[in-house]
């Protein structure tokens, strides 16, 4: 539905150019929910107000379905009001001089893809009945609350009947309550329309939550597009794997194909690695295992619990590790643990990088 | 696709066409300065400089316009300044009044309250003169209005409401709570008035002062009610007179020549201005508008020495010399009050009006009033857009542009106008002498006003807003129409109020663009003065300020409320 090919974008500023988007190819889905996820300034928003027709993009090629929207090659560079999508913004950009009612209609009445003026009012209220707003119809938009607004914006997008919907972290204004609460109809919403969404966020939770697939940017470039699940276990670098949480960071030097040795003790990998050389080994704080007796498997190691911090469902515990400091996670429902350790790493999720793809930080921590 | 393009291109094409006028208009007077016409033809050389600085008159005229301008500075910030002090920073109870006493001044029109000026300090008969010189039996007791100084003061009275929103506005954003840390640490409120207080809103104090001295530079108003019948001439009366002489052909040349020199005098002033700007922002607060700062409590004599200073303020700059106006209007010569003056008041002077040339004034200065400020706000709407919003290239050139009216002395632009409008234009677009050409020229003027008011309330205008219609379908004509325009109404009605008041009140532009033809409201009045016939003088005066009353009243009670700020010359 929404294909990107070789897209680069840059902005002059007084310090000099800056490469906002290079080289983005993408690919969503028809009935997709694509999200895009990154740290501010990694270029998702103007990637996302390329595809919108915002702003324009410097070379590369955008398709809306069938409907090339933007190609440098052929010169062509089709303006926001003609491209057929709807779009909720950050800031929501309810008018603020018009009632409910008006804000979704107004697009119908003064755009380009005015339906008849006979079916403007069934559409209006039909959009507002989705994001259960009929009852405000009539309410000035000054008068809404936060979440009100969001589900203004959204019916607004909704009411034009868009090919794509474009989302720029329609959910970051709100209370992280609400925000919960939000995210789950907007996911029965999307599903239910089979409507093609291009998603802004910078929250990991809320993008593992909603997407069908992410793509995580940073810098202008996307390091790694797949579904959630795959982001988490099978990270392309360690910075993607840093993105969706924690990470424990150890250095070392591949044996053979099948082992790693480190400063705190050798490793057995699940498979054979391609890597040799120095290496980075990666591991989530919940593969970290730890008991107050020995499991007798391989990748198993003595520690010591330096401390431990109790977060409702989970417990964290800071352990050392001859000398260095790792994090485990665990379930809360048992007791906490006291002393010396056993701690075990999970064989099959221990990730590995070569040294040279590491953060600066990233060994370190 | 096409027709999107061109609604963009013509939003452009609309804010290049005054861009394209306000540059022409000053490029013409370096033309003309340089154009030398003898009878082997006309070749180009500095011989209008060498005629201008080889004359002594010139340089009296220079002179003039320093003290000039000097004594209006220092009188607007000697009457702005404790003002602003006294509204922003003491507990001085109706605010409402003090702020009304001191800017409802900034609605009548400077020449008006020259005219009561005169009235009031002529050398020989003013009121002021013989009442003191009577009292004190002393000659020497007479003040002469007619000077420099005594100009300067009357402008100054003048343009003191706008140093007093000015610096008010400093001593707004400089974070109270530097001068509360003197406070707490014992220092007393006179020595950290004068250590504390005024270093910090000295940029705001500066900045205020450099304004109006651009201002008096180029003022007309004052310097042609009081200093032109007394051969006394400033720079813009200077320029007058060489346009229209009393005897003799119109000197292009010299005014041209003379303007220029001024235009690069206006030049080094904004640069200044913008200097001394950039600089004041060290000390504004960056803390939330909801603090109040400790107001300086006043004792019962503060109160009373704040008012009374307030009070002379209001007594002198506005009362005084309108009253005496009024008083004026209604007697044949000047006369103290008394009872047998009285007894003599009449409307002769009402019925000896030339009516019919009056009521043409009106309705020319209506008319230019009401297509004035809806022009110049639909110019100001394409040009603010295209610096605001779009990210075409040069718009911040186009901004400069726009804004260049209001540093250069708006004679200058009259100038060129009737040099363009006499002889470039004459045979192929016949506009001299029609009011068409008085509305050009005023809304080349208001545009930079215009658009200072439309990029500020632009710029708070979230850019989503107009996007969310964008990428939703509709065109940008469209979105100007049904999203930007009904946002931007307050500031949008705020403006046009006070673009009409200002058209109201033109003398400037007007003096060298009107003929019996296209004559003004303002201009039936100075013509008048001018032919010595100062009682009827005040009586149009004051049928305009009747006329200008429902104005006045709708600006103040309306207008001004809507976009706090608005104000400005």
């Amino acid at each position: 539905m929404i294909r990107i090919e070789k897209l680069n974008k840059s902005f002059s500023s007084k310090s000099g150019v800056v490469q906002a988007l290079s080289e983005i190819d993408l690919a969503v889905e028809r009935g997709e929910f694509f999200v895009l996820l990154g740290p501010s300034g990694s270029g998702k928003t103007t990637l996302l107000r390329c595809v919108a027709g915002l702003e324009r993009p410097d070379s590369g090629e955008i398709a809306l379905g069938t409907r090339i929207a933007f190609s440098s090659k052929q010169r062509l560079f089709i303006p926001a009001e003609e491209r057929e999508i709807g779009m909720v913004f950050q800031s929501y950009a309810i008018w603020p001089h018009l009632t409910v009612f008006e804000n979704v209609a107004l697009p119908l009445t003064q755009g380009r893809r005015k339906p008849p003026k006979a079916q403007v009012r069934e559409r209006v209220r039909e959009a507002l009945r989705l994001v259960e707003m009929d009852d405000y119809a009539d309410r000035p938009a000054p008068l809404l609350s936060g979440g009100q607004q969001q589900r203004v914006a959204l019916a607004r997008a909704l009411a034009v009947d868009p090919k794509v919907l474009l989302m720029d972290e329609p959910l970051s204004n709100l209370d992280a309550r609400l925000r919960e609460e939000v995210r789950v109809k907007m996911k029965a919403l999307a599903r239910g329309l089979g409507i093609t969404v291009l998603y802004v966020t910078h929250d990991q939770v809320e993008a593992m939550m909603l997407a069908d697939r992410i793509a995580v940017m940073a810098q202008g470039k996307i390091l790694q597009a797949g579904a959630p699940g795959e982001l988490y276990r099978s990270p392309v670098s360690p910075r993607v794997a840093e993105f969706f949480g924690s990470m424990n960071w150890i250095g070392g030097e591949v044996l053979d194909g099948g082992r790693v040795r480190t400063e705190i003790g050798t490793f057995e990998l699940n498979s054979h690695t391609q890597q040799s050389g120095r290496v980075v080994l990666g591991i989530r704080p919940e593969d970290v295992r730890l008991g107050s007796a020995s499991t007798h498997e391989a990748n198993e190691l003595v520690g010591e619990v330096r401390s431990a911090a109790f977060l409702g469902d989970q417990l964290i515990y800071e352990i050392s590790v001859q000398g260095k400091l790792l994090l485990a996670r665990t379930m809360s429902d048992s007791d906490a643990l006291r002393g010396r350790v056993f701690v075990h790493f999970l064989r099959a999720r221990i990730a590995l990088f070569p040294e040279a793809a590491s953060l600066p930080g990233a060994v370190r921590s | 696709m096409r027709r999107m393009l061109s609604q963009r291109s013509l939003v452009i094409g609309i804010s290049l066409i005054p861009a394209a006028a306000i540059v022409g208009l000053l490029l013409i007077p370096i033309w003309i300065s340089v154009r030398v016409e003898s009878e082997a033809g006309v070749s180009f050389g500095l011989r209008a400089y060498h005629a201008l600085f080889s004359d002594p008159f010139s340089y009296r005229t220079l002179f003039n316009t320093t003290i000039f301008s000097g004594v209006t500075v220092l009188t607007a910030l000697f009457f702005g300044v404790p003002a602003a002090w006294i509204v922003e920073r003491t507990d001085l109870p109706h605010k409402g009044l003090s702020f009304t006493l001191m800017t409802v001044g900034l609605l009548i029109p400077g020449f008006l309250s020259a005219m009561g000026w005169v009235f009031l300090l002529h050398p020989r008969i003013g009121l002021l003169n013989v009442a003191l010189s009577s009292i004190l039996s002393a000659e020497w007791a007479r003040i002469n209005i007619a000077s420099p100084v005594g100009m300067g003061f009357v402008q100054g009275l003048g343009l003191a409401p706008l140093a007093f929103i000015m610096v008010a506005a400093t001593f707004r954003s400089t974070n109270p709570e530097l001068e509360e840390a003197a406070a707490v640490h014992g220092i007393r409120l006179i020595r950290s008035l004068v250590r504390v207080t005024l270093p910090l809103v000295f940029p705001g104090i500066l900045a205020a002062g450099i304004y109006i001295l651009t201002i008096g530079l180029a003022a007309f108003d004052v310097p042609a009610v009081i200093g032109l019948s007394n051969r006394v001439f400033t720079f813009s009366t200077f320029l007058y007179t060489q346009v229209h002489p009393q005897e003799g052909a119109p000197r292009y040349d010299l005014a041209a020549a003379f303007g220029v020199f001024m235009m690069a005098v206006a030049g080094l002033l904004s640069w200044g201005y913008f200097r001394v700007l950039s600089h004041g922002y060290r000390y504004a607060v960056v803390t939330g508008r909801s603090y109040r700062p400790k107001q300086v409590e006043l004792t019962r004599g503060g109160v009373w020495l704040a008012w009374g200073f307030l009070g002379f303020y209001f007594v002198l700059g506005q009362l005084l010399p309108l009253l005496t106006l009024l008083w004026n209007s209604f007697l044949r010569y000047f006369q103290l009050p008394s009872a047998a003056a009285l007894a003599n008041l009449s409307l002769v002077n009402y019925r000896g009006l030339p009516w019919p040339h009056l009521l043409d004034g009106l309705w020319n200065t209506a008319l230019l009033m009401i297509s004035v400020s809806t022009l110049v706000l639909l110019l100001s709407l394409a040009i603010s857009w295209i610096v605001v919003r779009s990210r075409a290239r040069g718009r911040f050139l186009l901004d400069a542009v726009a804004f260049l009216p209001h540093a250069v002395p708006g004679i200058i632009f009259a100038l060129s106008a009737s040099y363009v409008a006499l002889f470039l234009l004459r045979d192929l677009v016949p506009i001299y002498g029609t009011v068409f050409l008085l509305m050009a020229v005023y809304v080349l003027e208001r545009t930079s006003f215009g658009t200072r008011m439309l990029n500020n309330a632009l710029a708070q205008i979230h850019p989503e807003l107009e996007e969310a219609g964008q990428v939703m379908g509709i065109s940008l004509l469209r979105r100007m129409a049904t999203i930007l325009v009904p946002l931007l109404l307050p500031a949008l009605v705020n403006g046009w109020l006070w673009i009409a008041l200002l058209t109201y009140r033109e003398l400037t532009i007007a003096s060298l663009l009107v003929t019996p033809a296209n004559v003004t409201l303002p201009m039936v009045i100075w013509g008048l003065w001018q032919t010595g016939s100062f009682s009827r003088a005040a009586a149009a005066a004051t049928m305009g300020l009747i006329f200008m009353l429902p104005f006045i009243f709708c600006y103040w009670f309306f207008g001004r409320r809507l976009a706090p700020g608005g104000w400005q010359t």
